[in-house]
């Protein structure tokens, strides 16, 4: 117990409140919505312990997407980002679910259908683990550094490893949940008032045009532009049934000058007829006088004036009989000069008139006629002119209503356009997430392995290795604790990288030589300073390797990284050098195995998941490279997979 | 001269210190990290104290450390002067009357 009391004693203020800007200067994490909300409720409920035991245990909402996260997917409603919108709000579901379910397996055990039920989840087990641990294996960053191990290995790694581990659900979770954050903040995009319901009304309008229209040009023959440019003339029914009829004839090479043709064949046509009815009705007619004939005949011979009268009309029968069939004659004549006439048409005129009668009767739905004046059509075509007619200027009319109100809202389509790019933006940041995540827990494991190590570190009496020790802190990987910024020194870090591989241990002693200041060339190295160069390497060359080897995978990682989501462990990133610092050529990889083989063999042994990889490869045939055994060595470092890498370290 | 605290009363600590650095964390000038740290210590250090004193003490620590604090144990403090002398007042009061009547 301290001797000051309370009475006694004011407390020294050390400053650890921060503005809202010092928040983000440091990089610090402010609590999310949910975060609080939580916090509120249990303290309403259960007080503040509960609620500190809670917050301390972690932020558990904050390790899973709650449906209300994945909700605000729905507010994403421009055609193209609709869909994999839907999409990718299943994969993140999956993934959430996934690593909770799992999480809580192995904190609780039970069944996964069990827990399913209590999350009201209506989606089977198999189903949400397959999305998820395929997903996961698929991104960038572990196809990169589980490279050489086959998707199921890899679907192994993330079970036990990654999914389980619950910096891993905080930074997947908090990634999605900034990004679906922003969908809150899109801009809202009106869309002028009815023009939905006018857009549908001409839509249906369009459709029943379009049918019509389709019919016309199946009967016609004329095109659909030519239909349309008829019927902008705004004629009336009758006219355009005439039109039809007229350019569609034209369409058939039958001539305006040709109808005149075919009125004097349809006049013929039309004698024909008639002559050939006179010369029917006079055979009637011949017919009935030689049935009286004979019937005058037949009777038996009178006396006296009874037999006067019965021959007069004998006799006038018959000259009744022979002027009708005078006339018959005239007429059978008179028919077949018609007959002929009209047979002795030319062929191309027939054709042309076949033609004619042929539409005339598809279009008017009976036989072109002279007698008509105006002929009353019967068919389906006046049926779909009528509706043309009407529906036509409804239709644009309509399309003048949707026009007006466009222009009454000039910024409805670029807000709309505006509002996609924004969606699209998001989506990509989503996107990110499951990759980035992974790449934050490796980096996170790294610091805390990092932190480890300074721990268990002896501190150093002597103050040349002191020194040493801070220097080589800095070398690679920097990281500034107050301002939250760590820095990749890619080009050291590279530099280094080709020194150990190309000179072995004696690569080692040359980046003690630089902490130094000495050359690094060892042939210009007096006694003195090979004495102080074998003591650093004495007592730090393993730390040397470790330091660089991590290091070198952890900035090899960070490049598979989008940097679009903010770190959710609060740190800035900078970057000394660019990517191409770090590459190691395949002599400078053969290299490190020759001069370092045989002490990552000793590490990669200690673990069952690398000797599992190792031998996975060898019975197909392939043989485990060297830069495999190298990441296999550091995965084993970091805890990605089990083992004990480094053990001959001190 | 140690009082004990009752178990209303730590219930009753433990609430004030909650909403103490919960309206930090809520106006953001908590981070998420540091507010975790400010819990874990209030639980770990605040837990065993039975006694008023000790709780004083325990107060003054967290204060050294989260200067979010000084306002509350000031408060805190400043009551307990209040009936400390109350108490005083009172013992005195009825010694006054003892001797007079």
């Amino acid at each position: 117990m301290a001797e000051s009391t309370a009475a006694t004693s004011t407390p020294e203020i050390k400053t650890t409140q921060f503005t809202g800007e010092q928040m983000v200067e440091f990089g610090g994490q402010a609590p999310s919505e949910a975060l609080l909300v939580t916090l509120q409720g249990l303290r309403e409920a259960d007080g503040g312990k509960k609620a500190m035991e809670q917050y301390r245990l972690g932020n558990k909402e904050g390790q899973k997407l709650s449906p209300k996260d994945l909700g605000k997917l729905k507010e994403i409603t421009t055609d193209e980002n609709k869909v994999i919108a839907e999409t990718l709000g299943k994969k993140l579901e999956s993934v959430s679910i996934y690593c909770e379910v799992a999480a809580r397996i192995q904190a609780e055990g039970g069944q996964a259908s069990r827990i399913l039920t209590e999350l009201k989840v209506d989606r089977s087990w198999a189903e949400i683990k397959n999305q998820a641990l395929d997903i996961l294996a698929d991104t960038k960053v572990v196809r990169s550094i589980y490279k050489g191990m086959d998707k199921n290995q890899r679907i192994r790694i993330i079970e036990e490893k990654i999914a389980s581990d619950p910096r891993f659900r905080e930074a997947f979770a908090q990634g999605a949940k900034e990004a679906l954050a922003r969908i809150d903040s899109l801009p809202k995009v009106n869309e002028p008032e009815g023009k939905k319901l006018k857009e549908d009304e001409r839509d249906e309008l369009k459709d029943k045009t379009d049918r019509h229209f389709e019919s016309l040009k199946t009967i016609t023959s004329l095109e659909d532009r030519e239909l349309r440019e008829l019927f902008d003339q705004d004629l009336g029914k009758e006219a355009v049934l005439e039109q039809l009829l007229q350019q569609s004839l034209e369409k058939k090479g039958v001539q305006g000058e040709d109808i005149p043709r075919f009125k004097a064949v349809l006049e013929q046509e039309v004698k024909i007829k008639t002559t050939e009815a006179e010369v029917v009705q006079i055979e009637d007619q011949i017919n009935s006088l030689q049935d009286e004939l004979a019937a005058a005949k037949s009777i038996k011979a009178k006396k006296g004036k009874g037999e006067e009268n019965r021959q007069e009309e004998i006799r006038d029968l018959d000259k009744r009989i022979k002027a009708e069939e005078s006339k018959k004659t005239r007429k059978q004549t008179e028919l077949d000069r018609l007959k002929n006439e009209l047979a002795s048409l030319p062929d191309d005129l027939k054709v042309k008139l076949n033609t004619y009668r042929d539409l005339y009767k598809r279009i008017y739905g009976k036989e072109p006629s002279i007698t008509e004046e105006e002929p009353k059509a019967t068919a389906a075509v006046p049926n779909h002119v009528q509706k043309l007619i009407e529906q036509l200027p409804q239709l644009k009319s309509k399309i003048k209503d949707i026009k007006a109100l466009e222009s009454a809202d000039e910024d409805y389509q670029k807000q709309l356009s505006q509002r996609e790019l924004s969606e699209a933006d998001i989506i990509k940041q989503l996107e990110t997430v499951f990759n980035d995540s992974i790449v934050d827990l490796f980096d996170k494991r790294f610091d805390e392995m990092t932190e480890l190590d300074k721990k268990r570190l002896v501190k150093e009496q002597d103050e040349g290795l002191k020194k040493f020790d801070e220097w080589l802190e800095k070398r690679y990987v920097e990281f500034d604790t107050n301002k939250r910024r760590e820095i990749h020194h890619r080009v050291t870090t590279g530099e280094d990288m080709k020194l150990v591989a190309w000179y072995g241990n004696d690569g080692v002693k040359r980046i003690a030589a630089k902490h130094l200041g000495y050359n690094t060339d060892p042939s210009t190295w007096n006694n003195e300073q090979k004495t102080n160069i074998d003591k650093i390497f004495d007592k730090k060359g393993p730390d040397i390797k470790k330091k660089l080897f991590t290091s070198y995978f952890k900035e090899r990682t960070f490049i598979d990284k989008s940097f679009r989501l903010r770190n959710p462990f609060n740190k800035e990133f900078l970057f000394d050098g660019g990517v191409g610092d770090l590459t190691l050529t395949d002599a400078e990889w053969g290299r490190l195995g020759e001069h370092f083989g045989s002490e990552i063999e000793a590490g990669l042994s200690s673990s069952r998941e690398a000797q599992n990889v190792l031998n996975g490869l060898k019975e197909k045939g392939i043989n485990p490279n060297w830069n495999l055994k190298w990441l296999l060595y550091i995965l084993i470092a970091l805890g990605v997979i089990g083992g004990i890498a480094f053990i001959a370290t001190r | 001269m140690d009082q004990n605290l009752t178990l209303e009363e730590k219930k009753k600590i433990y609430d004030e210190l909650f909403d103490v650095f919960f309206i930090q964390l809520k106006t953001k000038k908590l981070s998420v990290e540091e507010g975790r740290k400010i819990a874990g210590y209030i639980l770990d250090n605040f837990e065993p104290i039975n006694k008023k004193k000790e709780f004083f003490d325990f107060l003054e620590n967290l204060c050294k450390q989260w200067s979010l604090f000084n306002n509350y144990f000031l408060s805190k403090k400043g009551v307990t002067t209040q009936e400390q002398d109350k108490k005083k007042i009172e013992e005195i009061t009825a010694k006054i009357n003892q001797f007079i009547n």
